[in-house]
């Protein structure tokens, strides 16, 4: 190993504190040039800090960062920090109403020659050679919003490698992509690999890490825990560096839905030939203490279906019986009147109020349970919002704590209390454990088989196969309409090629 | 007319603030043209009480505004419908999934904004003891600087009536001492604007939350 050149990007002995909080003690991490590396950890690990460190958007209180074997430029100097590095973060960074073109270019005005305005067909010619160099399939011309996300990542990395950086930092990339674009992306990522760029590769879908990096780093509680090269560190091994327990078998939490006794519970929501903009024709029954799982990917209708039944979208035709009664669709109250409680896909969107507390969020459907007249009583809301804090072992302070003070794990659990306050018979968890920690997923699924375990119907919306895994049945979805089932047990490979919509036998 | 209002925000998903506004103007060119642009001096005696007359040696207007406040106070920190308000305000989307009736809320909170107007337009006729076709005009700014500078986000879900009264309290005290301290009233309204945006600079500075409008 001698005569290695230095690190292309390196941090060594980081320390960096919040007031009394330490994100990162005595940390580092080393990327060789060449070598796409992976950085994992559960929430509040330390990761964004160490992105933000080595990125100069923070400095650090103790430690040394270099690049290619020299000092870190001084932080107000943008213009060499973008020539070393790039972070492309998990929310998108493209203006909507601009070009991809304009968006390549953004902040920047090399294309204009002095004095002159805007050149528009230099613009576009030179954002079309960008383009074309890293082999992003994208028209110049096109509004970036009309984009799909992973083009947008792409229209991000050029912009990145277009001022001289050769290492980007992805941030959870495909948080928002379903497996199919998520695939196109790492193709994507392996060209440019072999182009000479380095990634490092931020993820908890650890499948990936896997699949596109060659050295792994571990953090936790804000220390290094390990660095080696993927193949030394099975994904066993891993999730015991990510936690800190013992690598036990990685299994589904509780083990994987034990067969109910009792066979089938009676019928607890009936769908009935439903259709809408999203889905068409889909007709299935739920029976009380069952979990089923709709798999699918993002325009699979999945989603919708989920959102129809919690009374968040209004199909055009069918109908949903809850408990043998008719729904009255497209009306959340209307739905949790029935008895359906649901849990929203995006909890930035849906499934919180970030200016609200803890016990206002939870409480937020049963505000007019809480004291006489429609007035609240703190200390009923915060009596319950303790309980559901306690039963879903919810890490906060208290029920004063403002929702956004938690950790990502820590609100999703407060967005499924909020979905069981109603005390639900039927249950809707639409992508649940989506840019959440392995112990969160845990805990959020063995929620979902508590609920079943007391009788309540669980339709579980997700194409995780380890969400999956905590299901009776699963229900495949593909292109609106209802493809496949499978009982428990099935085969991941099946599946997956079920939800991807290609037929079984290669690969 | 609020009732319209809401109508047309909630309805249409209009833009509430240039829809206030407009109404604003509507209705000030109706009371322009009703008067012919003049003032009015005769009006029954019970339709000035509210500004002139006084109870326990307050006047009527200052018990109206306590109760209104208190009232409202209440209602937002301790009813379903208020903390609605809030949820709504932080996140229309989260709000309508956990069940909240978003339009319905919002439209009410606007009917009760266009009658609570409508009564302080009441007071203050009677406390001018005339109707006068100018009477109110740049109220909504100072409205909106008050509320501002009593720590209300414009975007919604943050705030309280408190900080409502103290602002409220705040400028029209300013008003008064400039009043008092026998500044020009041609400069009043320059320095009246200039101090209001001084003042929005000391609470960005201390509170250190940038106010995003």
């Amino acid at each position: 190993m001698t005569g290695e050149p230095p690190p292309l990007a390196e941090a060594r002995g980081i320390t960096k504190r919040y007031g009394p909080t330490v994100a990162l003690r005595d940390a580092g991490i080393a990327v060789r040039a060449g070598a796409s590396h992976g950085l994992v950890g559960r929430n509040g690990a330390g990761k964004s800090t160490l992105v933000a460190i080595l990125t100069g958007l923070e400095r650090p209180d103790a430690g040394t960062v270099a690049y290619d074997g020299e000092p870190a430029p001084a932080p107000a100097d943008r213009a060499a920090w973008d020539r070393r590095v790039a972070c492309v973060h998990q929310r998108s960074m493209v203006v909507g109403e601009l070009t991809v073109a304009e968006n390549l270019f953004l902040g920047r005005r090399p294309v204009t020659s002095r004095g002159l305005p805007v050149s528009w067909r230099r613009l576009r010619r030179e954002a079309r050679a960008l383009l074309d160099t890293w082999g992003v399939a994208v028209p110049e011309n096109a509004v970036a919003r009309v984009l799909s996300v992973e083009e947008a990542k792409m229209v991000e990395i050029a912009r990145a490698l277009s001022r001289g950086t050769r290492f980007v930092i992805l941030d959870e990339p495909t948080a928002q992509l379903d497996g199919r674009a998520a695939a196109r992306l790492f193709g994507h990522m392996r060209r440019l690999q072999d182009a000479g760029v380095t990634f490092l590769y931020i993820s908890h879908r650890l499948g990936e890490i896997y699949e596109v990096c060659r050295t792994v780093t571990v953090l936790r509680d804000a220390r290094r825990i390990v660095t080696a090269p993927v193949g030394e560190l099975p994904t066993r091994a891993l999730i015991g560096a990510m936690t800190g327990e013992p690598a036990e078998p990685y299994r589904a939490p509780a083990p994987a839905a034990p067969p109910r006794p009792g066979g089938e519970g009676p019928v607890a929501v009936r769908v009935d030939r439903l259709s809408g903009p999203y889905f068409h024709d889909v007709s299935l029954t739920l029976a009380a203490g069952e979990v089923v799982g709709l798999a699918g990917l993002a325009g699979s209708g999945s989603h919708q279906l989920g959102a129809a039944l919690a009374g968040l979208h209004r199909p055009t035709g069918g109908r949903i019986e809850i408990l043998g009664r008719p729904l009255r669709t497209g009306s959340v109250p209307a739905a949790l009147a029935a008895g359906v409680g649901c849990l929203p896909r995006d909890r930035h969107t849906e499934g919180l109020v970030p200016q609200l507390s803890v016990a206002e969020n939870i409480t937020l459907p049963v505000s007019g349970r809480l004291g006489p007249c429609g007035l609240i009583r703190p200390s009923a809301r915060d009596a319950l919002a303790r309980r559901a804090i306690d039963e879903l072992e919810i890490t906060a302070e208290g029920p004063a704590q403002p929702v956004t003070a938690l950790s990502g794990g820590n609100q999703q659990k407060v967005a499924m209390a909020r979905a069981l306050a109603t005390d639900p018979r039927v249950l809707v968890l639409i992508d649940p454990t989506a840019g959440v920690d392995v112990r969160s997923r845990r805990a959020l699924l063995a929620v979902a088989l508590r609920a079943r375990a007391e009788g309540r119907a669980v339709l579980l919306v997700s194409d995780q196969p380890e969400d999956l895994r905590a299901c009776d049945r699963v229900l495949v979805m593909a292109g609106g309409f209802v493809t496949a089932a499978y009982q428990a047990g099935w085969a991941e490979r099946e599946l997956i090629a079920a939800i991807e919509g290609v037929p079984l036998g290669h690969g | 007319m609020g009732a319209v209002n809401g109508a047309l925000i909630v309805g249409l998903g209009l833009n509430g603030f240039i829809v206030t506004l407009a109404m604003n103007i509507v209705l000030r060119g109706v009371l322009i043209g009703l008067v012919s642009g003049r003032t009015l001096f005769s009006a029954p005696d019970a339709f000035f009480a509210l500004g002139s007359q006084d109870w326990l040696g307050v006047p009527i207007s200052v018990w109206l505004t306590a109760l209104c406040f208190a009232l409202a106070g209440f209602v937002l920190r301790y009813h379903r419908h208020g903390r609605a308000v809030y949820a709504i305000g932080g996140s229309t989307p989260a709000a309508r999934a956990a069940g909240i009736r978003t339009g319905r809320v919002g439209w009410a909170v606007l009917v009760i904004g266009g009658a609570l107007s409508g009564v302080a337009g009441l007071v203050l006729a009677g406390r001018v003891g005339a109707l006068g076709a100018n009477q109110g005009s740049g109220l909504i700014f100072t409205v909106f600087a008050a509320a501002v500078i009593g720590g209300i986000s414009l975007r919604g879900g943050r705030g309280s009536l408190l900080g409502a009264l103290l602002g409220t309290l705040l400028l029209g005290m300013l008003e008064n001492l400039l009043t008092l301290a026998q500044v020009s009233s041609f400069w009043i309204q320059a320095i009246y604007g200039g101090i209001i945006l001084v003042a929005l600079v000391v609470a960005r500075l201390t509170t250190g939350e940038a106010q995003e409008s």
